[in-house]
């Protein structure tokens, strides 16, 4: 059996494996490997064929200023860009790349092959155990020695797949599934619940009549998603997605059926998202509703696949088909991988630390779907943080902990340790307490400290502190000009002062498109400045009345948080209820703002905990 | 925080009295007291009531009492508590709380010490304090009663609904951004809207609960007002049966004001007379006026007097509203030369007084009935209770003071107004209404930051002010604050 000895070893090649490999592997002098099951590539897209996405838009941006791939990878096989939440507000655009996924994963093993300190290893993982210096994982072929291990294996471990009445093991459709944790790594706690998510059937492209549905072209204006891309860079041709709907008729055939639906007869255990419904959810939870979205997405530019997003279904085949074929567009639809569903096992994440490491087990980290995440984008941004981190510790560094204040990805990773999930993590923007400073258009500016603390230097880095310097003297001076608005320029623009103003005065106006107006003062004034910190310093000044009032309001809220309390004495107090003591005692919550983020805690607990304050 | 065991008599001790009661907390604190109270020979166990002898440091039996042992934490605020009933001579009770303290170490309770333990060791939330606050304090029946309410957590529970309502209407906004290509646009329309009428609905019934004077219902008072001279001491005289104010025929007599707690039908109230108000050079007088504008702003049922027969500066009087007017000094039909009076018709606009005629105690019930939708509509900052909005003063009657005694009537009117209030089921806990006067005005902001501003974002950062406050009239928020209110006002365990 052959050896090999890393510094970082990667079990998994998914999105949040290849991201930790591709960060770790900045460092040059650290040697990383990622092992990876054969028939598997690397970071393919199982689901949804689409990078970003609401709130995930902003980690995709966040993961491409600090150095990571995934944003790149978006733009070079984007086939669609689209920004989400257009008509909601600034602080919640966010944008949404549909992927040619053949090509995206192409280029992501083409990318690992070319890096020189990164090696892969196509083998199925049996067994890692700790010696007392190193890891050593074993796989059906080789024994690789590691000084870092990190865990980033999807929905394999235990893997379940189900096709309506039948059940199979493995990790996705047709791909094996790994053992148990316990199996592999012994004394690693899985959380006590088995996570559940799903996908809908691959139709076939040729048997789909795109006539009654709604067009949804590619939007030009959307900006890339990699920084040092052209700002409007497209790399391949743009598609259309469509939009089309289900009717009573589809949802009769599913409400028919219930008795064949592994999700309600009894055959799947595990929770899936609420957020994330199958249809099947939706049909028995909504008896009302019959009509619900469906956007049918092209899977790349040859391949004869389409993802009709919104009908994640685990029913069987026959039935799947006759649901499909009740929609307008779908009737002679062909379809030509089924829907299923998969359950998995995930780890306890709240063993974890803020650099995703095993608080009792130094040097092992756990990245991605394990964690219970569900998405691309959240998989890669804890990849990336545990990447880097595994890298940091080995070089004696820093660790690398984004703060929930300034990034979705500081959001995610609290929550995550902070709580033991009881259904599969989806990122919102809703979970930032700070959403109308995270937004995608400063990403520049909320990055730029902790790219600057890895100590790397790149054509990233020197952008970021461009970016970050142009935009501290453009503030400056939008704050010391003062401009009289008779000029024509403004008095076209229906621009009125009595007196001498700011620019910033001026931006704030609510009749004002900010981005556009800045846009033309710059042109007007003959000063050239990049597109993307033309709309970062509009939003911003726009923004900046609301999120200092947010500021204060947030202290007040979260004055609390950082007061710390006794869990153990609160499960023995009689005013909280059996739930909320259930949850306390398996979080073990040491401060007040943890035990509020506790999810099911209720206001009544939270009201008696505050009152022994004083 | 400490934990040193402490003492207080728990049943006030202002007095000598059959019997007081001493209540000791801490922790493991019998051993201690076992050469005072031979808690080994009685057998003591919790929850028991026994008869046994308290013994001085030299042996000598000192009273006889009754003990009782609350073992934490299944007690009143979760530490160990024995209560000790003694013989209630001032003398005594001092003497068996000085054993206690001079030879266990124990320390003398500070005001509303044990109820801080039990809000320390989770027993009570802040509300269930404030609570008990007014319910040892209560001077009136409905006091008593939202106390006890308050205690047994009832008025928390429509905070915690409203706390719901708020989340709805949260989730409703969050929908909005990162379901929108599920719900679809016109499912968040709806869903925006029906969550924020709830609210809206929720705020709007304890906004007017809550812009009733807590003051002015905690402690009401009866205002006379009325230019010097009017018979105001006179009408004082009889609504309280005797010749408390001094009554003379010259001009200014009442310069300070006098006030006297009076009880209607076992509520607390306060009378008040109010000195003249007019312009004047005399420093003492002018004080008086400006004392009587601020009895005006709590005042619970305001009277004003006005004497017919004489000029006077209605100015100083229109600032305020009336729950009745009396015009002294004449029973003829008003005959056009008052000027002062000529004002008060102008201000108050056509007040003629055809039924008027002079009346006696016979004429009970005025026609003064607090109008529901006026005085408490949500326009209206917190403040006293007025009567209806479209008619500035209460009904106008001409009466004789010399020849009739009307204090029955008037104190008629004023427990029937607090009647109908309290059927609004006041707030009086002013934390409370200031807390919910400012979801009130914040859900107004709120209102028209969405009816001006296109941006969700923006919108739903907006809303968390609203919640924020939610957030402090359950408690949640800035207890540090809270507390210090509470335990300053606090007295009890003393």
């Amino acid at each position: 059996m052959e050896h090999f000895n890393f510094d970082i070893a990667i079990v998994g090649g998914g999105h949040a494996g290849f991201e930790a490999a591709y960060c770790a592997s900045q460092f040059k002098n650290l040697s990383v490997a990622i092992i990876t099951m054969p028939e598997v590539g690397i970071a393919s897209a199982p689901c949804n064929p689409a990078v970003g996405g609401v709130g995930k838009g902003q980690v995709v941006r966040e993961i491409d200023h600090l150095g990571g791939i995934m944003g790149k990878l978006a733009d070079l096989a984007g086939i669609q860009f689209r920004t989400l939440n257009e008509s909601k507000g600034y602080a919640v655009h966010s944008t949404r790349v549909q992927i040619d996924k053949e090509l995206y994963s192409k280029n992501a093993e083409g990318l690992a092959n070319s890096i020189e300190n990164l090696t892969i290893i196509r083998s199925k993982v049996i067994k890692t155990i700790k010696t007392e210096e190193n890891f050593e994982v074993k796989t059906e072929e080789c024994l690789v020695k590691a000084k870092k291990v990190i865990f980033t294996v999807g929905t394999f471990l235990n893997g379940k797949l189900h096709y309506g009445l039948e059940s199979k093991e493995g990790g996705r459709h047709e791909t094996r599934k790994a053992e148990g944790l316990d199996s592999i790594f012994d004394a690693i706690s899985v959380n006590p619940k088995r996570f559940k998510t799903g996908t809908p059937p691959r139709l076939n492209v040729d048997t789909i009549d795109f006539r009654e549905m709604e067009v949804q072209p590619s939007d030009p204006t959307v900006e890339s998603m990699h920084v040092l891309h052209g700002t409007f860079e497209r790399f391949v041709e743009q598609k259309n997605c469509y939009l089309t709907y289900t009717n009573v008729e589809s949802m009769a055939v599913i409400r028919d059926n219930k008795d064949k639906s592994p999700m309600f007869n009894g055959n799947i255990k595990a929770t899936g998202a609420r957020y994330c419904p199958s249809i099947e959810d939706k049909a028995y939870r909504y008896p009302d509703k019959n009509i619900h979205h469906v956007f049918v997405e092209p899977e790349g530019l040859d391949l004869k696949t389409m993802y009709p997003s919104g009908i994640s279904t685990s029913l069987p085949v026959d039935v799947q088909k006759k649901m499909v074929n009740s929609i307008a567009g779908l009737e002679q639809a062909e379809i030509l991988v089924p829907g299923y569903a998969v359950e998995y096992d995930v780890v306890d994440t709240t063993q974890l630390d803020l650099t995703l490491q095993l608080t009792n087990l130094p040097g092992l980290y756990f990245a991605g779907q394990v964690n219970g995440t569900s998405g691309y984008e959240e998989a890669a941004g804890q990849g990336m943080i545990a990447g880097y981190n595994a890298a940091l510790s080995l070089l004696g560094r820093n660790p690398l902990i984004l703060s929930r204040n300034d990034s979705y990805i500081g959001v995610m990773i609290e929550d995550l340790v902070s709580n033991l999930r009881d259904e599969p993590y989806r990122l919102f923007t809703a979970r930032s307490e700070n959403r109308l400073y995270i937004r995608e258009d400063n990403t520049a500016l909320r990055m730029a400290k902790y790219r600057r603390s890895l100590g790397l230097s790149d054509q990233i880095d020197e952008y970021l502190e461009s970016f970050s310097l142009s935009y501290d003297c453009y503030m400056d001076l939008f704050q010391k000009t003062l401009i009289d608005t008779r000029e024509m320029f403004y008095v076209e623009q229906n621009i009125k002062f009595d007196k001498k103003v700011t620019l910033i005065e001026i931006l704030k106006l609510s009749h004002i498109n900010p981005i556009e107006f800045l846009a033309r003062y710059f042109d007007y004034n003959s000063i050239q400045v990049d597109q993307r910190l033309v709309k970062c310093l509009a939003i911003s000044v726009k923004y900046s009345g609301y999120i200092a009032k947010s500021d204060e309001i947030n202290q007040k809220t979260y004055k609390l948080d950082s007061k710390p309390i006794e869990w153990a004495k609160l499960v023995e107090s009689e005013n909280i209820s059996f739930e909320c003591k259930q949850r306390i005692t398996a979080i073990k919550p040491t401060t007040f703002g943890q035990l509020r983020r506790i999810e099911g805690i209720r206001q009544a607990t939270l009201s008696a905990v505050a009152g022994q304050y004083y | 925080m400490n934990d040193d065991t402490i003492i207080a008599c728990s049943s006030g001790n202002s007095a000598n009295v059959a019997i007081s009661i001493i209540r000791i907390s801490g922790k493991d604190f019998l051993d201690k007291i076992k050469p005072f109270i031979p808690v080994e020979r009685i057998k003591l166990e919790t929850r028991k009531a026994y008869f046994t002898k308290l013994y001085d440091k030299d042996e000598t039996v000192v009273d006889e009492v009754v003990v009782v042992f609350f073992k934490g934490p299944n007690s009143y605020n979760g530490e160990d508590i024995l209560e000790i009933s003694c013989h209630g001579n001032k003398l005594n009770v001092q003497k068996i709380i000085s054993i206690f303290i001079d030879n266990c170490g124990f320390k003398l309770a500070n005001p509303g010490e044990f109820t801080e333990r039990a809000l320390r060791n989770g027993k009570m939330n802040i509300s269930q304090v404030e609570g008990l606050d007014l319910l040892l304090n209560a001077n009136n029946i409905f006091s008593l009663k939202q106390g006890y309410s308050l205690l047994s957590g009832e008025l928390q529970e429509d905070f915690l609904k409203l706390q719901q309502a708020y989340m709805n209407h949260k989730s409703a906004i969050e929908l909005g951004f990162d379901f929108l290509e599920d719900i679809g646009e016109e499912g968040f329309n709806e869903n925006f809207k029906s969550t924020l009428n709830e609210l809206k609905i929720l705020v709007d019934k304890l906004y007017k609960r809550a812009s009733l004077s807590t003051t002015g219902l905690i402690e009401p008072e009866i205002v006379l007002f009325g230019p010097p001279n009017a018979g105001k001491s006179t009408l004082f005289n009889q609504i309280l049966g005797s010749d408390r104010a001094i009554v003379s025929p010259q001009a200014g007599t009442t310069r300070d004001y006098i006030s006297e707690a009076i009880s209607i039908k076992n509520n607390a109230f306060k009378l008040i007379d109010t000195a003249g108000i007019r312009f004047s050079e005399d420093s003492i007088e002018s004080q008086g006026i400006e004392l009587s504008k601020r009895f005006a702003q709590k005042a619970f049922f305001k009277v004003l007097l006005v004497d017919t027969s004489a000029d006077f500066n209605f100015d100083s009087f229109k600032d305020f509203k009336y729950d009745l007017c009396l015009l002294t000094h004449s029973t003829e039909a008003y005959d056009g030369t008052n000027k002062g009076f000529n004002q008060l018709l102008k201000y108050f606009g056509p007040i003629e007084p055809s039924e008027i005629a002079p009346i006696g105690p016979e004429l009970k019930g005025g026609p003064i009935e607090p109008n529901e939708s006026a005085p408490i509509g949500p326009e209206l900052k917190s403040g006293p209770i007025e009567p209806n909005e479209s008619a500035p003063i209460g009904p106008i009657y001409y009466v004789d003071l010399l020849a009739h005694d009307i204090g029955d009537f008037i104190l008629d009117m004023v427990i029937k107004k607090y009647d109908s209030v309290l059927d609004f089921d006041p707030i009086l806990i002013q934390r409370h209404s200031t807390k919910v006067n400012e979801i009130y005005l914040n859900l107004k902001n709120y209102l028209h930051t969405v009816r001006d501003i296109n941006d969700l974002a923006i919108i739903s950062s907006e809303f968390n002010s609203v919640g924020n406050c939610i957030s402090e009239l359950i408690g949640i928020v800035s207890p540090d604050d809270i507390l210090g209110n509470i335990f300053n006002s606090f007295c009890i365990g003393k």
